[in-house]
């Protein structure tokens, strides 16, 4: 009896092993999770976010986001006092986010001559470009409420499996941060919609929406691909500005460049 | 020692299509992207610094007046990628540099080509991997 007893009781604690390893075996997402190890880096110019040729900081490079009439009136004036923003006899110049900021932030990310990494687990996906890091969660979550979130510089992203594409979306992104190297910006109410996948050996392909109801007319889709890097590349060391070195400090709403030896 | 300054004037298309500057922590709307100029002298300092390393080039011009031009190139992980090592350029090295000039006429501009003396250029365009 007593023999039967401690049986039943090891079967039982056994299968609920097997029942618990069964359920983290299937949790948080059931797909094999893709091999994206390696160095990448971005396909064409990071000029613009909606081209892959362009040429950075020139004048009449542009973005053509589909705003709506005050956002593109906003837009045009914005690209004139860009291209100034280092003239020191322009009235209203403003700087490019990424130097203030000395990072590039949600979507300007995505778009950058950097080194991207993609780590990827079943219950989340690291993205690291230079020294920031997206986290994604893939682990089921749930965003949590308007009021409990805040807006930061790459936002806050979940993620699920298609298969072998990872479908991201990405809220609570500062609306004062430039898409790329215009000043493209958005409002409070964007929303970025990402759809990575791998479409070859050496290519990633990350198709992005960005919806805003406030500033577009439409959602604004773009793609943007990653060439991987043979194996062994080392991973850059990260940009660091702001310190001692930098001799373009941002003065009086300038960038300035330090000459030495010149007045 | 030192031998000239010239000014090439405006570059070509091809120019303007592949030497896109990079993405960097500022804008080159200091530089006239529309003109290139063209300095032969001596590498007084090579800082190899982030946000942007700098070239320290002395050029002597035409009145054999003696000066000191700061050429901004990319960041030391941007110029690495190029083939560019911390010691590419010493003092004392004699290059030719094509540069865009700084539009309010200070003796500065942003690097486009280097050449040593024995005709070895060095890296690709710093400031631009448009094309990869």
């Amino acid at each position: 009896m007593r023999n039967r007893f401690l049986k039943q009781a090891g079967f039982s604690v056994a299968l609920g092993m097997v029942m618990a390893q069964g359920a983290m075996a299937q949790a948080p997402d059931k797909v094999q999770s893709p091999d994206w190890t390696g160095v990448w880096r971005l396909k064409g110019s990071p000029a613009v976010m909606d081209r892959e040729d362009g040429r950075s900081f020139v004048a009449g490079t542009r973005d053509h986001p589909p705003y709506n009439a005050e956002w593109e009136k906003r837009y045009t004036r914005d690209l004139v006092r860009g291209e100034h923003q280092g003239d020191a006899n322009f009235p209203d110049p403003i700087v490019d986010t990424h130097t203030v900021f000395c990072a590039a932030g949600m979507p300007h990310l995505m778009g950058t001559p950097f080194d991207y990494e993609f780590v990827v687990t079943p219950a989340k996906t690291w993205i690291v470009a230079d020294k920031e890091t997206r986290h994604i969660y893939t682990d089921g979550r749930k965003f949590l409420p308007d009021d409990e979130r805040w807006p930061t510089l790459l936002g806050t992203s979940i993620g699920h499996w298609e298969n072998q594409t990872l479908v991201v979306e990405t809220v609570s992104m500062r609306s004062d941060v430039w898409a790329d190297t215009t000043p493209v910006m958005f409002s409070d109410k964007m929303r970025i919609t990402e759809r990575i996948r791998r479409m070859d050996a050496n290519t990633l392909e990350n198709q992005m929406t960005i919806a805003d109801p406030v500033a577009f007319t439409k959602p604004w889709t773009f793609t943007k691909h990653y060439t991987l890097m043979k194996k062994g590349t080392w991973v850059s060391e990260p940009e660091k500005c702001g310190g001692p070195e930098d001799r373009n400090p941002i003065v009086n709403g300038r960038v300035i460049s330090v000459m030495p030896g010149v007045k | 020692m030192i031998k000239r300054l010239v000014l090439v004037g405006l570059i070509g298309l091809a120019m303007a299509l592949f030497t896109a500057p990079m993405l960097a922590h500022h804008s080159f709307a200091a530089f006239d992207l529309s003109k290139t100029v063209t300095l032969v002298g001596v590498v007084k300092e090579f800082q190899w610094l982030n946000p942007h390393s700098w070239i320290q080039l002395m050029v002597t011009d035409s009145n054999g007046k003696e000066m000191e031009w700061s050429i901004e190139t990319s960041s030391p992980s941007g110029l690495s990628r190029q083939g560019w090592k911390p010691k590419s350029l010493k003092p004392g090295d004699h290059i030719t540099v094509t540069m865009h000039p700084m539009r309010d006429g200070k003796p500065g501009g942003s690097l486009v080509t280097t050449t040593l003396a024995d005709g070895t250029k060095i890296g690709g365009s710093p400031v631009g991997d448009a094309k990869e």
